[in-house]
């Protein structure tokens, strides 16, 4: 379909759920066995002195959730908020203390106390590509960066090709997931004063245009679609 | 081929002298060029590939990117400063109630700022042009829009616009000849927002892009990257530079880093040389028969009050006091939602539909008109810093961003300020250029006439945003510029309050033309671009027929 299908695999979208989520769960482990054995689980000081790329690459692996994070990117990354943040090396090795006892992003956000920035802002360095989200902030990945996953089957990364030319006019990919609003929708308003005087030409509205030819992948459904 | 012919110091002469590089310098010297003249174009700035800026969007920070520094990409001269915003760099120095609305983002190299706009190829409606006559707001201009439709059409064709066939969803409707392509076709969310809104009077329609979905001429269809701004990565959207590459395959030459500051008069007030400064700080000096200054704006006013010289005190072309006075721009508010069901923005060109519904009417005679682009820009940057807010990880901030990304809403929404002489782009008596040039000092204040319109903006919203079933509506409290800048050598027919005739043609020199958005005497709400491309065009013909009937 795209120049992506190929980075995350046979797998379109990267919700696919409980699977990706097993898989990944048992990358992690077998990464700590490889990780832990270099230099044990000791007190954490002397751990962060030696806290090195593959130590990142795994805190990053265990925080995000996902197992397949680039460790070139890792590496480059890491080098990057050192080179930023004070005292980073020591920072990781708290954060791979944390980690250790394993569990989900989530549980392992639970449990962070006053780590909890520490790692949300290592999160959202993998997600954005950049150090912080800050003026000229260092960068390290564009197309890599993970906040284009969720949408890989969808929306293009911006700068590269997606289809061929009208691609658009197909119809998107079910959202898979509710749509949740978490304040109730506003009624609607009253007639606009920006076009009291006179009513403009009305169009007809829009019908749905068939796509010339059949959806990418069988996830896509025919318009229009409702969720859930 | 006629061919400008240089000294060994450096110096150049030619049948026409064009200063700037954008659409409409490349278009005028394509035309000049076509018709047997020799054409020189000097241009400020640099001279780079289009791969480079590419590569520099791809690796500006995410900061930059989500708050969209289309400025930072484009490498500029040393000697050549254009506005930059991450962080400022204060060129162009702002005052006045709403100063902060003038931030604009044009660039300063060969090829010009259409390297970052996204394509909107706008017509002025015909009542546009009459402001003053049927609204009694603003000024008149000094042509009709008959006079200057066949110029449209030119335009359009020039760059290749796609735009709607279909009479009903056209914005004006008033055509000789039909779009060169028929409109891009609309994405998913352009189609289910149309269903929702258009019974209401919002009149959703197709904005006429300069790009196809199949190949025009050289240039290769678009395939829906999404990047028009700042930088289409493969030449699909219609661009300043390939008028440029034209034009040089005619004989013109560009010269790029030459920054023009001197402008020489003769006795009869004609033009007889521009001079410019190049990479070493060296000053050149460029004779011509006939000159066009096309540097947008603001740096044609600048450039024009620079040049003052002993028969033009006040600056050259302006006997009236009119030079750098009624700047406009779209002065705009952004609003956004979330809507209540995927609509997916973000698939295909960066800009798609607008709502049109709010663009004439006689309470124009009170407050402003707009427009609303339902912007198409991926939704995944805005929608990641959210969901990063909410302190989500794992499975719930995948699926968050998602949700936002496929539900986002995003309108650009642009007002139109009146000319108001007070409203004055002027010298800066502290602040210089790195070659010692006054930097441009802009005060701006958009005026009751926005400051109403905005409040009928608001309304319109929120009355959008409810039928898309909006949360979290956010409608913008400062005016933002839109780079659409007008007014600075504002036309008319009275050689005592306008700085041009409808050519384009300074009333104070016979062989200067000031064409392109600053000649503009009303804003409408609509881009400027093919209203500047089209005045280039009806300038380019005025210059022909001087060539043809011996008048230079």
């Amino acid at each position: 379909m795209n120049r992506h299908s190929d980075v995350d695999g046979a797998e379109p979208a990267s919700h696919s759920g409980m699977r990706r989520r097993s898989l990944m769960m048992g990358t992690v482990v077998a990464g700590f066995s490889v990780v832990l054995g270099d230099f044990g689980l000791s007190e954490h000081a002397a751990c962060a002195a030696t806290v090195d790329d593959g130590a990142f690459l795994s805190v990053s692996r265990a925080v995000t959730g996902h197992a397949d994070l680039d460790p070139i990117i890792a590496r480059r990354l890491f080098a990057a908020m050192r080179a930023t943040f004070p005292e980073y090396r020591d920072r990781i090795g708290r954060l791979f203390d944390l980690v250790a006892q394993g569990g989900s992003p989530k549980e392992i956000l639970a449990r962070s106390g006053d780590l909890k920035g520490d790692l949300l802002a290592l999160i959202a360095a993998w997600y954005t590509g950049s150090v912080e989200d800050r003026t000229n902030a260092p960068m390290v990945a564009y197309d890599d960066a993970l906040m284009y996953r969720p949408t890989r089957d969808g929306l293009p990364v911006p700068t590269y090709c997606f289809g061929r030319p009208g691609w658009w006019a197909e119809p998107p990919p079910p959202l898979g997931i509710p749509v949740r609003a978490s304040l109730p929708a506003m009624p609607p308003a009253p007639v606009p004063q920006g076009i009291e005087s006179r009513t403009p030409p009305q169009t007809t509205p829009l019908g749905t245009i068939a796509p010339q030819s059949p959806p990418h992948s069988p996830l896509h459904s025919p318009l229009p679609h409702r969720e859930l | 081929m006629a061919i400008p012919e240089f000294s060994t110091t450096g110096d150049v002469s030619a049948d026409v002298v064009v200063v700037g590089s954008g659409v409409v310098g490349g278009m005028i010297a394509n035309e000049l060029a076509s018709a047997g003249h020799s054409v020189v174009i000097l241009e400020a700035g640099l001279r780079l590939k289009r791969a480079q800026y590419v590569e520099n969007w791809r690796n500006m920070s995410f900061h930059n990117r989500l708050h969209s520094d289309f400025q930072g990409l484009y490498p500029q001269s040393p000697l050549a400063q254009a506005p930059l915003y991450f962080p400022p760099n204060d060129y162009v120095g702002l005052s006045g109630p709403n100063g902060s609305a003038f931030k604009q983002g044009y660039l300063r190299t060969v090829g010009g700022t259409t390297w970052h706009w996204a394509a909107s190829c706008w017509r002025h409606l015909p009542v546009d042009f009459e402001m003053k006559s049927r609204y009694g707001v603003g000024r008149d201009w000094a042509i009709s829009y008959n006079d200057l439709e066949p110029y449209y059409c030119r335009a359009e064709e020039e760059m290749g616009v796609s735009g709607p066939h279909d009479v009903s969803l056209q914005s004006p409707s008033e055509r000789s000849r039909p779009y060169p392509r028929d409109m891009i076709p609309f994405g998913y969310g352009d189609r289910r927002v149309a269903e929702i809104v258009n019974p209401h009077g919002f009149h959703l329609v197709p904005i006429p892009q300069g790009r196809s979905v199949e190949p025009f001429g050289d240039r290769p269809a678009c395939c829906g990257n999404n990047n028009c701004q700042p930088i289409c990565p493969i030449g699909a959207m219609y661009n300043g530079i390939q008028h440029i590459d034209r034009a040089e395959a005619r004989g013109a030459v560009t010269i790029a880093e030459a920054v023009v500051y001197r402008i020489d008069t003769d006795e009869n007030n004609r033009v007889t040389a521009v001079h410019w400064y190049d990479a070493e700080r060296r000053s050149h000096k460029a004779s011509g028969r006939t000159f066009v200054l096309a540097c947008n704006g603001i740096e044609t006013p600048r450039l024009l009050l620079l040049a003052a010289n002993a028969r033009n005190p006040n600056g050259i072309a302006n006997s009236s006091d009119q030079v750098g006075r009624n700047m406009m721009d779209h002065s705009g508010v952004h609003a956004s939602f979330q809507a209540s069901e995927p609509l997916w923005f973000g698939r295909g060109p960066a800009q798609s539909s607008c709502i049109v519904g709010p663009r004439d009417g006689d309470f124009r005679s009170r407050y402003s008109a707009n427009k609303m682009i339902l912007n198409n820009i991926s939704q995944v940057a805005p929608a990641t810093e959210q969901a990063l807010k909410l302190g989500l990880v794992g499975t719930e901030l995948d699926d968050e961003i998602r949700r936002r990304a496929a539900c986002g809403v995003d309108l650009s929404i642009s007002l139109e300020p009146l000319p108001d002489p007070d409203n004055r782009l002027t010298l800066s008596k502290t602040r210089k250029d790195p070659l010692g040039l006054a930097c441009p000092d802009i005060h701006y204040d958009v005026g009751d006439y926005v400051r109403n319109g905005l409040d009928a903006v608001n309304t319109q919203v929120r009355q959008i945003a409810g039928l898309l079933g909006g949360t979290e509506l956010r409608i913008t409290t400062d005016y933002n510029a839109n780079n659409h800048i007008m007014g600075g050598t504002i036309m008319g027919t009275d050689p005592r309050d306008s700085v041009v005739d409808g050519n384009c043609r300074s009333h104070d020199h016979g062989n200067l033309w000031l064409p392109g958005g600053g000649a503009m005497p009303s804003a409408s709400v609509v881009n400027t671009t093919l209203s500047m491309a089209a005045l280039g065009l009806r300038a380019a013909d005025s210059i022909k027929a001087d060539f043809e009937k011996g008048r230079v």
